[in-house]
């Protein structure tokens, strides 16, 4: 029989205090000091953001009519605690002189005001150009424009259950990549202390599209972040893309809307109406804008690794679980599971950890922490 | 009761072929991983039992639903049925280990193979929740290494049915590129050992289980011990059949990628001590039962300098019993109350 301190020694001792971290990172639990320590640190740089929105806010209150609040014409876009305001601090997306136009009696036609990305004049951004979408220098944000605030964001990690999704030739599934990366994103994003994070499936179960839209609808989220792995016919590639709903551009990006839409729980007449209601043009301004976001993070770094990597950029994709959320919302394919070194690559925790670090990094740097941190004169910790 | 008795540990090996368990009453037991219920009222009622498990329901099969809940050495996909069997299974260890004595708290180690995903880990840690009050996963080869002390400048190879496990011990806690799991361990030797025959003796009659009981009587690498003959049904007779090349060719099928992760992992490991790590491979698990294996790998290491291999002295429960020295090892503080 075994006796409690038999066979204890120094070295043992570190070896299991690390199995104990090491299980409180699997329950998503976390050691008291570090928390205390982390949160410490959130509020701070949070406070910091609150004060440059206040700034903003005092800054544009003249300028806008409090009566006719953006925030009322799109209360599902973002939800706020803020009061709604204009700002006039320019740059190179926004039209300063209508950002600061009153608005029209009614409201009806607010949205109509609010600056928008000029697709027309520029073209939709694809490829090398998804870049200029996004910037950490850009001084204007939508979100910090209106005042508004990002509090709950919901990751959807593709696939699960009956539905495996691609499978790569060593017998990896998509399914279990998604949702690997989706916990570890999860976790990166809660310790930064200010966002609610949920994830569609916690586990291995089948859920159609429609229930992920509804479960981004029920929580009322703010982003909302689809992870898939792609599969390509040539097996030498390895491309990363980012996807936000719109009309497709090509046929293969039609192809993979086809693909990824499967078990939707729609029927194809509802899918019509849906391409045909493309939603709002500050959802898909503000969708491009994540899009662009992630895609610059996850392809610089994936490329320092990898320099075969293409950057296929952000497209528009009708894809159902894209569409029907009210909020600005992306699907990212993180990697390619038909390429047998990628494939060996994301087998490994280590490698799946670093792509929810570079996904945390763009989304981070879409929420204008950075920026917002400069300005304020905050280090960041993380 | 003594206060020894008021707190059991346990280690577990929750294995895709077979589970152990090891306790700190001194009890040990192990089952094939297979759980069944009857099919009907009648099946219950002749069987007597609402539920069977290893090779009582393997006997009874064909009056049971039975399921082999674990793939590669984690829960089977998308299957509530699967969960429920492998609930069932850590309940019949668990309550095998406690016996008819109370415990006021029991604390458990689950081994998982070494490169499962956290969802698999959480899925294992809330089925094992229910039958014990604290619980704790490592990965499997690691608890081997700590039963056998092996935790500087060891290899331990833990070759299972659906894994095959790799943990390389610096003297500390294993970081996850010290680790890797392959998938060519004893499920591929069966699935590949079965074409084979199949391929060859297309009249005879015979089930994978068959075929994994021949793999588990004559497994063996290199030169045969002896010619394999077994006996086959064709037509409903049993006869004879010389299975010793296929055997062969079906085992041999798993080196490649084994000796290629061994290299791989020395090859990461400080220039200064990768031969000390040559010299103290260890294999365990039920395929380190394979015949000629440790030969073999130890051959083929020979090409890079000295090495030695060793197979453990007890492959089923090496698992279970690491997770229990470390349960009974582990800090009080350590041990969070449900």
């Amino acid at each position: 029989m075994f006796t409690k301190g038999r066979r204890r020694s120094d070295p043992k001792e570190a070896i299991l205090r690390g199995i104990y971290h090491d299980n409180l990172r699997i329950t998503g639990n976390s050691i008291a000091l570090g928390r205390s320590a982390r949160q410490r640190l959130g509020w701070a740089r949070w406070g910091g953001i609150g004060a440059i929105m206040l700034t903003l806010i005092l800054g544009a209150s003249t300028a806008l009519n409090p009566a006719h609040s953006p925030k009322a014409a799109m209360p599902a876009l973002f939800r706020s605690s803020a009061p709604a305001a204009g700002s006039d601090l320019g740059g190179p997306v926004v039209n300063p002189a209508q950002s600061v136009a009153p608005a029209e009696p009614g409201g009806a036609s607010l949205l109509a005001q609010i600056p928008i990305w000029d697709y027309a004049a520029s073209g939709e951004p694809h490829r090398e150009d998804y870049r200029l979408l996004f910037s950490p220098d850009d001084r204007v944000r939508l979100s910090s424009l209106f005042g508004l605030q990002v509090k709950t964001i919901v990751i959807d990690p593709g696939h699960g259950g009956h539905d495996p999704g691609a499978i790569g030739t060593l017998g990896t599934q998509e399914k279990e990549i998604t949702l690997d990366v989706a916990l570890r994103l999860k976790e990166r994003l809660i310790k930064q202390g200010r966002y609610n994070v949920l994830l569609t499936r916690e586990g291995d179960q089948s859920l159609a599209l429609a229930g992920r839209v509804a479960f981004a609808r029920q929580h009322k989220t703010d982003l909302f972040i689809s992870v898939h792995v792609n599969s390509l016919p040539d097996q030498r590639l390895h491309v990363i893309e980012t996807y936000y709903f719109g009309p497709p551009l090509n046929s293969d990006t039609l192809r993979l809307a086809e693909q990824e839409n499967k078990e939707s729980g729609y029927a194809l007449g509802e899918i019509d109406a849906i391409v045909e209601d493309i939603g709002s043009t500050v959802k898909r301004q503000e969708s491009a804008r994540l899009a662009a976001a992630i895609q610059t993070s996850l392809f610089r770094n994936v490329k320092s690794e990898d320099s075969k990597v293409r950057d296929v950029g952000i497209k528009m994709a009708p894809f159902v679980v894209l569409s029907k959320v009210e909020v600005p919302s992306v699907l990212v394919e993180i990697s390619c599971l038909t390429k047998a070194t990628e494939e060996a690559k994301l087998k490994s925790p280590e490698y799946r950890e670093k792509i929810a670090a570079y996904m945390e990094e763009g989304i981070a740097a879409y929420l204008d922490i950075n920026h917002a941190i400069a300005l304020h004169g905050e280090k960041r910790d993380d | 009761m003594t206060e020894k008795q008021e707190i059991l540990n346990i280690g577990i090996d929750l294995g895709t072929s077979r589970s152990a368990i090891s306790a700190s009453n001194g009890r040990r037991d192990w089952v094939e991983s297979f759980v069944g219920w009857p099919k009907d009222f009648v099946a219950r009622k002749v069987l007597g039992k609402a539920i069977l498990f290893g090779q009582e329901a393997l006997e009874n099969r064909l009056s049971l639903d039975i399921y082999r809940p674990l793939e590669r050495g984690v829960i089977k996909d998308g299957s509530e049925r699967s969960a429920a069997a492998v609930k069932e299974l850590i309940r019949h260890l668990i309550e095998t280990a406690k016996g008819d004595n109370g415990y006021t708290q029991t604390r458990a180690i689950v081994g998982v193979p070494a490169e499962s995903f956290k969802v698999n880990k959480l899925a294992i840690i809330n089925l094992v929740s229910d039958f014990a009050d604290t619980i704790m996963v490592v990965s499997e080869p690691f608890s081997v290494a700590y039963g056998l002390n092996a935790l500087t400048n060891a290899m331990v190879i833990d070759i299972g049915a659906g894994t095959m496990d790799f943990c390389i011990m610096r003297g500390t806690m294993p970081a996850e590129a010290d680790q890797r799991t392959i998938l060519t361990a004893g499920d591929h030797i069966d699935a590949h050992l079965d074409t084979l025959l199949r391929e060859r003796y297309p009249a005879a009659d015979f089930t994978l289980n068959m075929v994994r009981r021949f793999k588990e009587q004559h497994s063996f690498v290199g030169q045969p011990p002896a010619p394999v003959i077994v006996e086959l049904p064709v037509a409903g007779k049993p006869t004879a059949h010389d299975i010793t090349m296929e055997m062969r060719r079906a085992c041999e099928s798993i080196l490649p990628a084994m000796v290629e992760t061994t290299l791989e992992l020395i090859a990461g490991f400080d220039p200064e001590f990768q031969k000390q790590v040559r010299n103290n491979i260890i294999l365990a698990g039920g395929g380190s039962q394979i015949r000629g294996l440790r030969e073999h790998l130890e051959g083929v290491l020979k090409e890079y300098g000295p090495c030695a291999v060793q197979t453990t002295a007890d492959p089923l429960f090496g698992g279970a019993d690491g997770a229990l020295a470390m349960a009974v090892d582990m800090p009080e503080e350590y041990w969070e109350k449900r």
